[in-house]
């Protein structure tokens, strides 16, 4: 069965610009699907950001853009609703992942985004929720006002359904204009998102362009960055420094590059009791989304002395992946990734320090080791798991990864937790998790230890003299 | 051992008995699908079934009627002249909504009997209506679908449940006689099977709940009702009649 779909979101202030479209084709098993994505040419694309950079946006007050993206992430959420009846039916075929991972991560993502999780969004960012509608009162006197970028041009990458949204609503909630440019693995989600959001509040419908081009078209994306007040960037290291060369001052460029998470398996928690429940959170880290996240795990370390071994937890691992291999199947490998995991296990078979599980089918690789480093996985259901003696000897295989380590998961009694945190921290890594919650984020999280949305805006500050000699003018001073 | 065979599946639009109905046509049968209302679903089937080797036709027929098992019998015997296998999938239509359900004091009798018709009652008359093509060769087999909730009502769902329990007991005894006349007849008791019409909203909880207390990890898809079916179905089982096998990775263990 082939469909054809428009997907993308051009402004109604765009109508005139005669746009034109680049076919995107997906095919999963015997469907196919073509989406239609705006293609602007690089002078529509200035032209796009010049007549952005003013809208409506910038004068609607928080709580009402608040209540314009919870409404259409309420409407989302019903799952009889046609806009996600859509989504779920053609997600899957455009990025390969089970329906139900699509369906289930779907309902995950959205739910971060209802109205009192917004709020925490904010609150965790600013001391006032009305910080970005007027001057708010500091405790030590003065007031200061939130002042986002007008316009914010972003580059998203992967084939994550809803990731897109963290850039898109916070640039929204500082009350800036948005031109995206999907990712060509998922370039449907988001514009389908800002459809609904224009119906939703018209006043925002001049404020959001979804746009799609070939990674790395260099002409496109300066006339992209060179309107823009912020480029927010994500992708490889290869495809972050790209970007970064052509973002021109004064615009702030703000990334998101690869980054490599893992978990830690206290000795304490190995019993016979919680060693199978653990091993299913830990498969359900690496089956969501075919661990294609930054937070997603590529290694876990655990540690000797438990009633089960580090072995024996391995083989359960292993036997989970296989339950869910049945229930979530892998999404089909692309030749270069099907090439790349055969190199992988190929260089592991030869090396006589690690042991491999693996399903008949090779839909998934559990590599179990003792030698304590971290190393990327191939990914797609691919994860190392390395015995060790006792957690402090992870601190010699992150060492040297600062730069690239997010995410850990950790299943510890509490004491331990808090020790493990505070030592490992200081080694870059920036979000601490149980097993079986890495890939699920909450609102107002702060991606590689920093802030998306207070690197956003600028704040402007009355000083408190400002006020107080400012008192000595009115009129009505005696 | 399948080949050349001709097998009726009530109710094999959709979930399992599409999913019986394709497996039958793999192994070489020639299958009637049958449906009530989904006629672009039964046609869909009858497609797959004929792109892995194997006959299909699509019967629009009531079967918890007797005008509407004379039709679908009526059709098998002129598209392919006797009928040698039997699957009783069909039911009432049910939406398994743990939150929702009736409990014990909310039941009337209509809710019994809806669940009686759709099911216990056209396994009769579907029985009524192929014995005498089965007669006449002298062999034949009937599978029953039944549920594992007889056994473990992890969600009493009263009315659904007792029709399904009164399948066990339909098929214990029409076992005996029919065993006479060398026709066997059996019953698969799955667990909660998931994806399928009457599952899709069953909700995530419970389905990790019970993956959880399932020895093999998992709760099962349509697909794998389709291997007991089929063995049940063959020679491979000739010595094999009364029985009820349970296809819940052992949740249940009889």
């Amino acid at each position: 069965m082939s469909t054809v779909e428009y997907g993308g979101y051009l402004p109604p202030k765009a109508k005139q610009m005669e746009i034109k479209k680049r076919v995107l084709s997906f095919k999963k098993g015997e469907e196919e699907l073509h989406i239609h994505m705006p293609y602007p040419a690089p002078e529509q694309i200035q032209q796009l950001g010049s007549i952005m950079k003013t809208s409506a946006v910038q004068t609607m007050d928080t709580t009402e853009i608040i209540q314009a993206v919870s409404k259409v992430i309420d409407l989302l959420l019903e799952r009889n609703h046609p806009v996600r009846i859509k989504a779920e039916m053609l997600l899957p075929i455009i990025t390969g992942y089970d329906a139900e991972i699509i369906r289930l991560g779907l309902t995950q993502s959205l739910q971060t985004f209802r109205e009192h999780e917004l709020h925490r969004w904010l609150a965790v960012n600013f001391h006032s929720l009305s910080i970005l509608d007027r001057f708010e009162p500091l405790q030590h006197g003065g007031y200061t006002k939130a002042i986002g970028p007008q316009l914010t041009a972003h580059v998203w990458a992967g084939n994550v359904p809803g990731l897109p949204l963290w850039s898109l609503i916070a640039s929204l909630l500082v009350k800036g204009s948005v031109i995206g440019k999907v990712s060509s693995a998922e370039p449907f989600f988001i514009g389908l998102f800002c459809e609904i959001l224009a119906e939703v509040e018209p006043r925002l419908a001049n404020a959001m362009a979804i746009v799609s081009w070939q990674g790395g078209d260099s002409e496109r994306e300066s006339a992209l960055f060179t309107g823009a007040d912020a480029v927010i960037g994500y992708g490889t290291n290869k495809t972050i420094t790209m970007l970064q060369q052509q973002v021109t001052p004064p615009a702030h460029f703000i990334s998101f590059g690869n980054k490599l998470s893992f978990g830690l398996v206290h000795h304490q928690v190995l019993d016979r009791q919680k060693d199978e429940a653990l091993a299913k959170q830990a498969a359900l880290d690496i089956i969501r989304y075919d661990q294609q996240g930054c937070f997603s795990p590529h290694t876990f370390f655990v540690e000797k002395g438990g009633k089960t071994s580090p072995k024996q937890w391995a083989a359960l691992l292993a036997r989970k992946l296989q339950v869910y291999e049945e229930r979530h199947p892998l999404r089909k490998l692309s030749i270069e990734e099907a090439g790349e995991r055969a190199e992988w296990r190929n260089k592991k078979e030869w090396q006589e320090s690690w042991q491999l599980f693996s399903s008949s089918k090779g839909s998934w690789i559990v590599a179990y080791g003792k030698e304590a480093s971290i190393e990327p996985s191939p990914l797609s259901r691919v994860v190392h798991v390395i015995e060790i003696d006792n957690w402090q000897d992870m601190k010699e295989a992150v060492r040297d990864k600062r730069a690239v380590v997010q995410t850990m998961g950790i299943a510890a009694p509490v004491e331990e937790l808090f020790k493990i945190s505070t030592r490992l921290s200081a080694f870059g890594i920036t979000r601490i998790t149980s097993i079986g919650r890495m890939t699920k984020l909450h609102a107002g999280w702060h991606q590689d230890g920093r802030s998306l949305m207070r690197e956003l805006v600028q704040l402007v500050d009355i000083d408190p003299s400002a006020v107080s000699e400012a008192d000595a003018f009115n009129s009505y001073t005696d | 051992m399948l080949k050349q065979k001709v097998v009726i599946v009530s109710g094999s639009s959709r979930g399992i008995g599409a999913a019986i109905a394709k497996g039958f046509a793999a192994s070489g049968a020639s299958v009637i699908v049958n449906y009530r209302h989904s006629e672009v679903a039964a046609r869909e089937v009858v497609k797959a079934c004929e792109k892995v080797g194997g006959q299909a036709i699509a019967v629009g027929a009531d079967v918890a009627t007797e005008e509407g098992v004379q039709l679908i019998v009526e059709e098998t015997m002129l598209s392919f002249g006797r009928v040698d296998i039997l699957v009783n999938n069909v039911f009432a239509p049910y939406v398994f909504d743990a939150e929702n359900r009736k409990k014990a004091w909310e039941m009337e009798w209509q809710d019994y009997k809806t669940q009686l018709d759709g099911s216990l009652k056209a396994a009769h008359l579907l029985v009524q209506g192929v014995l005498p093509s089965m007669q006449q060769f002298g062999t034949g087999s009937i599978i029953n679908i039944t549920s594992n909730l007889v056994a473990h009502p992890v969600v009493p769902y009263q009315d659904y449940t007792t029709a399904k329990a009164a399948i066990i007991g339909y098929t214990r005894s029409m076992a005996k006689d029919l065993g006479t006349v060398g026709i066997r007849m059996n019953a698969i008791a799955p667990g909660l099977v998931y994806p399928t019409e009457a599952t899709k909203h069953t909700k995530e909880v419970l389905k990790d709940e019970l993956s959880d207390a399932t020895p093999l990890g998992r709760i099962a898809g349509p697909d794998d009702v389709v291997g007991p079916v089929l063995f049940l179905a063959s020679d491979w089982s000739r010595f094999v009649t009364g029985q009820t096998i349970y296809v819940d990775g052992g949740l249940v263990m009889k």
